[in-house]
C-alpha cells in the first residue's frame, strides 16, 4: 500500500472503522512514517476541536427577539438556503468539515437568527409586477460582520492556515498559485461586504452575502488541506 | 473476496499499452485515481469493462475487483507513475468515482452515479443518467445531457452546463456560469468573480438562486413566468426586459426588492454584490 493509501485511511481509523487487520497494518505504517503520523495527529486534533463545536449549544435563542421587531411569529422560519447550510457533520477526513463547515453551522445559523428570513416576496398578484422592499430587521445585536471578526472564525482560518502551511510543499505549485489566488478573491469580497456594512449593521442582504462568502472561504480551505494531505 | 488480475502487455516504442477486459456487474462502481494524463470512460450496454491505458514501460496497471468495487490503479516499483492515458468502456449503468492530479476527465453515456474530482484539468460529461457530483481546482467543466441532480464545485474555470434536467447546485470562486437550457426544479448558483448566466425553465413550486459577488448576472426565462422574484445589490443595477412589466424604484446600496410576475408559484433569488442583475426575456 502506498503512502497515500495510508493516508486515505486515517479518517477511518480515527473513527475506529478499520477492520482488526487493516488497522494493525496501519499502525505498523505509523510506526515509520512520520508523514502519515503528523497527518493524523492533524486530523485528531481538528477532530476534537470540530466535536467540541458540534456540542455547544447556541449562546441563546435570539430569533424570539428579532421575531418581535419585524412583526412576526415568534417561530423560526425555515431556513431559506437548507443545501447550504444543513450540512451533515461527520469526523471524516473528506469532509474535514472539522473546523469549516462546523463552525460555520454555527455562525451561519446564528447568524440567521439574527437576520431573519430573505426578503419576502410581495403576494401574488396580476402585472404590473409589484416592487416590495425587503423586511427591514432593525438594529441586529451581532451578525456576520461580528462573527468575522471573531476567534471562533479567526481560528478556523488559522488552523486551516497552519495545515495548508505545513503540507504546501505536497501540493503542485500551480495548485498552490490557484488556490492563494482564489484565496485572495474572497477576502477582497469580505473585506468590501464588511467594509458596506460597517455603514450598515443590520442590512439582511449584506449579512447574508458575507456569511456566505466566509462559508466559501472556509470550505476552499478545507479542500485545500484535504488536497495536501492525501497528496504523495 | 479480491481478485487481482493480471493483464496483458503489449510493448510499444517508450510507452506501453495496457488493454484488458473483464465481466462485471452492471451495478458496480469504478474507481479509478490518476496522477497525469487523462481519463475517458464511454459505456456499451455489456457486462464487461474494457480497459485500455497508455503508460511508461515501468508501470503496471492493476484492476482488483472487491465485491461490487473495480479499482483500476497504476503502480510503478519506485514514485509515482508519470503519465497515464486511460480509455474505458463500462455497462451502461456502473457507477464511477474518477480522480486526478492533472488529469482531464470525460465521461459520456453513463447512467449510474458519477463523481468526478480532477485538481488541474478538465471535466466534460455527456449524457449523464444518474446524480453527478464534479469537483476541480483548475480547469473548465462541462456537462451536457444530464438528467439527474448535478453538484459541481469549482475554483478557478469557467462552469458550462447545457441541457440538464435535474436539480442543480453550482459553485466556484473565479469563473463564469453558463447554463443553457436547464429544465431543473431547484437550482442554486454562486461564483465569487464571475458572471452568471441562465437560460431555462422557471418551474411551478421550484427554487432558483444566483449569486455572485463581482459579477453579473442574467436569467433567461419566459414571459408567462409564475415567480415571486427577490433582488439584492449593494453597488449594482438591476435590469429588466419591458415584456416583464417590472417597475423598480428606489433602489439604494444594500436594498433587497421583491416582485412577482404571474401567480408567484416559483420562487427566484437574484444577487450580486455590485454586478448587473438582469431578467431577460427568453
Amino acid at each position: 500500500m502506498t503512502g497515500d493509501q495510508w493516508t486515505a485511511r486515517l479518517s477511518d481509523y480515527v473513527d475506529g472503522e478499520l477492520a482488526a487487520a487493516e488497522r494493525d497494518a496501519l499502525e505498523r505504517h505509523l510506526a515509520g512514517c512520520p508523514d502519515c503520523e503528523q497527518a493524523l495527529a492533524d486530523l485528531r486534533r481538528v477532530t476534537m476541536r470540530a466535536r467540541a463545536l458540534a456540542d455547544r449549544p447556541p449562546e441563546r435563542d435570539l430569533w424570539p427577539d428579532i421575531a418581535a421587531r419585524i412583526g412576526v411569529g415568534g417561530v423560526a422560519p425555515a431556513r431559506a438556503r437548507p443545501l447550504r447550510w444543513r450540512r451533515p457533520f461527520a469526523v471524516t477526513m473528506s469532509q474535514l468539515a472539522a473546523a469549516a463547515g462546523v463552525l460555520l453551522m454555527v455562525g451561519a445559523g446564528a447568524m440567521w437568527l439574527v437576520v431573519g428570513p430573505r426578503g419576502q416576496p410581495a403576494g401574488a398578484t396580476g402585472q404590473p409586477a409589484a416592487v416590495a422592499p425587503g423586511p427591514s430587521v432593525g438594529p441586529a445585536p451581532a451578525g456576520a460582520h461580528q462573527f468575522a471578526g471573531s476567534v471562533a472564525y479567526a481560528g478556523a482560518v488559522a488552523d486551516f492556515q497552519r495545515v495548508l502551511d505545513a503540507n504546501r510543499s505536497r501540493l503542485d505549485t500551480s495548485t498552490v498559485r490557484v488556490i492563494e489566488q482564489s484565496l485572495r478573491t474572497i477576502d477582497r469580497a469580505i473585506a468590501r461586504a464588511q467594509a458596506a456594512l460597517a455603514a450598515d449593521p443590520s442590512d439582511a442582504y449584506l449579512n447574508a452575502h458575507l456569511a456566505e462568502t466566509m462559508r466559501w472561504k472556509l470550505e476552499l480551505m478545507q479542500r485545500a488541506v484535504v488536497l495536501a494531505t492525501r497528496a504523495s | 473476496m479480491t481478485i487481482t488480475i493480471p493483464v496483458a502487455l503489449l510493448m510499444l516504442a517508450s510507452l506501453q499499452q495496457t488493454d484488458t477486459t473483464l465481466a462485471v456487474p452492471p451495478s458496480a462502481r469504478l474507481q479509478l485515481q490518476n496522477q497525469t494524463g487523462s481519463i475517458k470512460v464511454t459505456a456499451w450496454d455489456r457486462n464487461e469493462m474494457r480497459v485500455r491505458a497508455e503508460h511508461g514501460t515501468r508501470d503496471q496497471i492493476e484492476i482488483t475487483v472487491r465485491g461490487s468495487v473495480v479499482e483500476v490503479d497504476a503502480q510503478r516499483r519506485r514514485g509515482m507513475p508519470a503519465f497515464v492515458d486511460y480509455e474505458i468502456t463500462v455497462p451502461r449503468t456502473m457507477s464511477l468515482e474518477l480522480s486526478g492530479q492533472e488529469t482531464e476527465i470525460a465521461v459520456e453515456g453513463v447512467t449510474g452515479a458519477i463523481r468526478a474530482e480532477s485538481v488541474e484539468g478538465g471535466v466534460t460529461i455527456r449524457g449523464a443518467g444518474g446524480p453527478v457530483e464534479v469537483h476541480t481546482v483548475e480547469g473548465d467543466i462541462v456537462i451536457d445531457g444530464a438528467r439527474g441532480t448535478v453538484k459541481v464545485e469549482g475554483v478557478e474555470g469557467d462552469i458550462t452546463l447545457t441541457n440538464v434536467g435535474g436539480d442543480l447546485t453550482v459553485e466556484t470562486t473565479d469563473g463564469d456560469v453558463t447554463l443553457e437550457n436547464v429544465d431543473a426544479a431547484n437550482v442554486e448558483v454562486s461564483t465569487v468573480d464571475g458572471d452568471v448566466s441562465y437560460h431555462g425553465a422557471i418551474k411551478d413550486g421550484g427554487r432558483y438562486g444566483f449569486s455572485a459577488h463581482s459579477g453579473d448576472i442574467v436569467v433567461g426565462i419566459p414571459a408567462t413566468v409564475n415567480a415571486a422574484v427577490s433582488v439584492a445589490t449593494f453597488d449594482g443595477s438591476f435590469e429588466a426586459d419591458p415584456a416583464f412589466k417590472v417597475q423598480v424604484t428606489n433602489v439604494r446600496p444594500g436594498r433587497r426588492f421583491s416582485f412577482t410576475l404571474g401567480s408567484g408559484a416559483a420562487r427566484v433569488e437574484l444577487e450580486s454584490f455590485d454586478g448587473t442583475i438582469r431578467l431577460e426575456r427568453r
